[in-house]
């Protein structure tokens, strides 16, 4: 069972949720580059499912090794990326 | 209860069940359905190069902005339903299952109007390389949803006839994983196909 006081964390993280959410906005119709937006733009969306997957799925809380599971397909995600890259070629 | 730290017959691990690590497992072949989804959107995306139509200026960020932040309230009130059966508390229960539903049923009510007003500007999947990969993506997120929202009423059904408790209480638990899972292949999906 997990602690009560881990209860508490749930609000934060939405709060954060939100904050995150609006300065992604900001972020995305801002005159930044385009490279420089699209840093900001990843590096947020993976800290809002980091926080998501930690507090609200309780990976923080549950065995390492469910960690282990839940990171091992983006190794494999990674992969299928860099394979579908030469239909970018392709394409040109 | 502190739970005892030897091996039970149904936990592969200390704590966590068989149906948990099963679940674990059914998600991370939905990451990798997604990972093809998306891999393949910026794929063709990249090729299409800057000819490519912006979604943000024929959809508009904000209201695909009120959409996330609407799934991401749901998924805070799914993981206070788990919180409260924790405490054996089967109103909240029910209560924030309730809400979890409702919000998700928004969503997908948002999604159908955006769609509208896609088909209505004539992007259409068999006329736009752009609308075939919109409507794939945000088509298969969206059933996820919707099965998803079929689960969650199951188990709201169940918890009214009192079918947990602060014992017994895994289930909830589990659509949970699968309704954050939702939750987080939303917000890459938004980032890629309304913010990049």
């Amino acid at each position: 069972m997990i602690p009560q006081e881990t209860r508490r964390p749930y609000i934060k993280v939405f709060i954060l949720l939100g904050v995150f959410t609006l300065i992604e906005v900001f972020v995305a119709t801002s005159p930044l580059a385009k490279f420089t937006q699209v840093i900001f733009l990843m590096a947020l969306a993976v800290s809002k499912a980091l926080l998501v997957a930690m507090y609200y799925m309780h990976l923080r809380y549950d065995d390492r090794r469910l960690i282990l599971i839940a990171a091992s397909p983006l190794i494999l995600a990674s992969a299928l990326m860099l394979v579908l890259q030469p239909l970018v070629s392709y394409g040109r | 209860m502190e739970r005892s730290e030897a091996i039970h017959p149904t936990e592969p691990w200390p704590g966590v069940t068989h149906r948990k690590l099963g679940t674990w497992l059914f998600l991370v072949t939905e990451i990798m359905l997604f990972s093809g989804l998306i891999g393949t959107y910026l794929a063709v995306r990249s090729a299409g190069g800057l000819n490519w139509p912006s979604t943000a200026e024929i959809l508009g960020v904000n209201l695909a902005a009120i959409n996330t932040f609407i799934l991401i309230m749901s998924s805070v009130t799914m993981v206070l339903s788990f919180a409260s059966i924790e405490q054996g508390k089967r109103a909240g229960l029910v209560r924030n299952l309730l809400f979890t539903t409702l919000l998700g049923l928004t969503f997908l009510g948002i999604k159908v109007r955006e769609w509208s007003e896609l088909l209505h500007e004539g992007y259409a999947p068999n006329n736009s390389l752009f609308a075939a990969t919109y409507f794939t993506l945000t088509g298969f997120h969206a059933a996820h949803v919707a099965g998803g929202i079929l689960v969650i009423l199951f188990v709201m059904t169940k918890a009214l006839r009192g079918g947990y408790s602060a014992e017994d209480h895994e289930g909830v638990e589990l659509v949970g994983l699968y309704w954050h899972f939702v939750d987080i292949v939303w917000i890459f999906l938004f980032t890629i196909i309304y913010l990049i």
